[in-house]
Formats: structure tokens, C-alpha cells, sequence
């Protein structure tokens, strides 16, 4: 799968070159005067990143694979890299996770009075898709602004992700 | 929320917006609880919520999540986006690499002494070298906490807040009770969280 990714890779780059040949064509016939102005093909090479390029992947063992990979196919001086949303969000998801578990531990006495039909969890994503679902619906739209109006909007709402359905 | 695989900061993004709006929501709540037209899917998941947004453990580790989001989350995500654009402040994509480090450092400070969860100035402050040394950023940082505006809901004079500064005020000011007495949990969670990254 690794090969197949590195090859999908070199095949993506060729088959821009070609568009670009195809489109020379196409101008050379229908526009010649205008066909100076189309960049020559000579410049498409995935070589070109060997003279100090830079690959970015994820960090999980495939992505790695396939970025030393490809390293070695291109030659020359190619630096490897991380993703930076990748890193951040791969910190997030460990520590949601302990945290989620470490609470789970410290209220398993609660838990055990709560009726299990609930379904009260400590996993935050749980907690989150219930939220959303709850927010979700045009009923509890309709309802929440009518609450708000009611209390002269003693709370604002946060406009950062799209959990926040009721924001101005 | 629906959005998996690698976008796990949505569990981040998601805190704020609960943190915020759950006493709007119990008011809801419990006016359908009160009901006598009751959906029974509908009335288990209002009765989880409720459960659950009366906790102080999942209060605390909301007003976590929060903090995490606002104060390392943001910061970190906008270098990581702009990165091609920051080349004119010697800033590039090995530069990110620091940022990491100085999370690593901060969450190291966080194990030894957690309280500093609390900290205004020090969760706040976790990545300003790169707000002073990146003009971008600091308008982005200002725009954020100081002009960032939305209309209030319901409100008919057309009132707008600063909702990110006002979140910034009830993370580390509470005015709310309930969140204020978080902050034993919150000490305790920021430990366990920092203890990831360290």
C-alpha cells in the first residue's frame, strides 16, 4: 500500500505535466499567438525536490514509511517533517483519553448509582456527540432562543465551532 | 463533533461552547423535562445531560479543555496554518518544531506545579515569544480577546459582547459559583493532562 501511495505520487505529477502538454497543444492550434505565454513542461519534476524539498506527512508508522520512501526515490537533499496539526491533535487525543479513564476511576462510586440507561460516561467525544445531537435539533433551536429571550440573554454564546448551532 | 479521525482538538473546540451555554440549556432542559409530551429517547439524553453538566468533574474538566483551547490550541493551530505566510519574520516550517518544545516546557511547569493551570498570566502567556516576534499573530491574538464581537441572543438592542474575552474572564475569574469550585478538579486534571505532553 506504502509503494502503491509513493507511486500514486510520482503518477500525480506526471499527469500534470501531461495536462500542461495537452493544453499547449490546445493553444498551439486554437490561440498560436498566445502559446508563449504557457510554461514549458521541462520545469515539472519531481527531482526538483531533491535540491532542498521538504515532505510532510503524519506521524503514524505508514506516513513515515512512505515519506522515506519517497525520500529515497527523489535523492538529493530532501527534508523530512511532521505535521504540525498532526502533532497537536495526536496530544489532544492522548490526553482526552487519560483524562476521560482518570475520571471514569475517580466517579466509578457515582457511576454505579446512576441507571445504566442513561448512559452517563466520562468520555469526553460521548459527552460532545450528545451535546451536538442535542443542539442539533430545530426543536431545541426554536426553544433555546425562546428561553434566552425570556431571561433577557444573561448568556452569550460562543461562536467558535459549529457545536455553537444558536450563535448571532 | 461527528468529524473523526485526526481532528481531535474538536473535543477542545467543543468545551468552550458547553462551558458557556449549559445554564441555557438546563433551563430548556427542565422545562421539557416538566413536560408531559415526552419523547423517551429525547427524555434519556436531556436526563444524561443534565447528569452530566451538573458534575463538578465534567464542569472541571470542561473549563480544562477550555483553557487548553484558548491558551495553546489557538495559538498553535494559526502557526501551523500560516506558516507560508511568516517568512518575512524568518518564521518557517522547521520553526514549528520550537513551538512544540516550548508546549513541552510549559506542560513540564504544569507536573511540577499544577496550580499554575490557574494562572492567568502564565496559561496566557505559554506562547508569547512568537506573539511578540510575529506582528500576524499579535493582530490575530488582539483581534481574538479585544475586537472579536457577537451579538447577544435575544437581545433586541442589538448588544454585542466580547465573547472570547468574556470566556477569558470566566476560565480564570469565575463569577459563576459552580465553575469557581472546579478549580481543586481543575488542579487535579491539569496534572494528569501535563503529564502527556512531559
Amino acid at each position: 500500500v506504502t509503494l502503491l501511495k509513493i507511486n500514486h505520487f510520482s503518477a500525480k505529477i506526471n499527469s500534470l505535466k501531461e495536462r500542461l502538454l495537452q493544453l499547449q497543444q490546445v493553444v498551439l492550434r486554437d490561440y498560436p499567438q498566445l502559446h508563449e505565454s504557457i510554461p514549458s513542461t521541462d520545469g515539472i519534476n519531481i527531482k526538483k525536490l531533491g535540491q532542498h524539498g521538504l515532505i510532510m506527512t503524519n506521524s503514524c508508522n505508514a506516513a513515515q514509511k512512505a515519506r522515506r520512501l519517497l525520500q529515497h526515490k527523489i535523492g538529493g537533499t530532501v527534508f523530512e517533517l511532521d505535521c504540525h496539526h498532526h502533532l497537536r491533535n495526536v496530544w489532544i487525543q492522548g490526553m482526552e483519553k487519560l483524562i476521560s479513564v482518570y475520571l471514569q476511576v475517580v466517579v466509578s462510586d457515582s457511576l454505579e448509582n446512576i441507571a445504566p440507561e442513561l448512559r452517563v460516561t466520562c468520555i469526553f467525544l460521548a459527552i460532545a456527540r450528545a451535546w451536538d445531537i442535542f443542539l442539533a435539533s430545530t426543536e431545541t433551536m426554536g426553544a433555546l432562543r425562546g428561553v434566552v429571550e425570556g431571561e433577557k440573554a444573561r448568556i452569550s454564546t460562543i461562536s467558535c465551532c459549529g457545536c455553537a448551532r444558536f450563535e448571532a | 463533533v461527528g468529524v473523526q479521525g485526526l481532528r481531535h482538538d474538536l473535543c477542545l473546540m467543543d468545551a468552550p461552547t458547553i462551558y458557556m451555554n449549559r445554564y441555557v440549556c438546563f433551563d430548556y432542559a427542565s422545562s421539557v423535562l416538566q413536560s408531559p409530551k415526552k419523547q423517551e429517547n429525547i427524555l434519556l439524553r436531556l436526563r444524561c445531560l443534565f447528569v452530566l453538566m451538573t458534575s463538578n468533574e465534567i464542569i472541571a474538566q470542561l473549563r480544562l479543555y477550555t483553557i487548553l483551547y484558548i491558551s495553546f490550541c489557538l495559538p498553535m493551530r494559526w502557526l501551523a496554518a500560516k506558516t507560508q505566510e511568516l517568512r518575512e519574520w524568518g518564521w518557517g516550517t522547521i520553526s514549528n518544531g520550537d513551538a512544540i518544545d516550548t508546549l513541552r516546557e510549559k506542560m513540564m511547569g504544569i507536573v511540577d506545579d499544577p496550580t499554575k493551570v490557574l494562572d492567568e498570566g502564565f496559561m496566557m502567556n505559554m506562547f508569547s515569544k512568537y506573539i511578540d516576534a510575529l506582528p500576524p499573530l499579535q493582530e490575530y491574538w488582539d483581534h481574538l480577546f479585544k475586537k472579536k464581537q457577537m451579538r447577544l441572543i435575544g437581545a433586541e438592542s442589538g448588544a454585542t459582547v466580547l465573547q472570547f474575552a468574556q470566556l477569558r474572564k470566566q476560565l480564570f475569574h469565575p463569577s459563576d459559583v459552580t465553575n469557581a469550585a472546579t478549580d481543586e478538579r481543575l488542579v487535579e486534571l491539569a496534572k494528569v493532562a501535563a503529564q502527556e505532553n512531559s
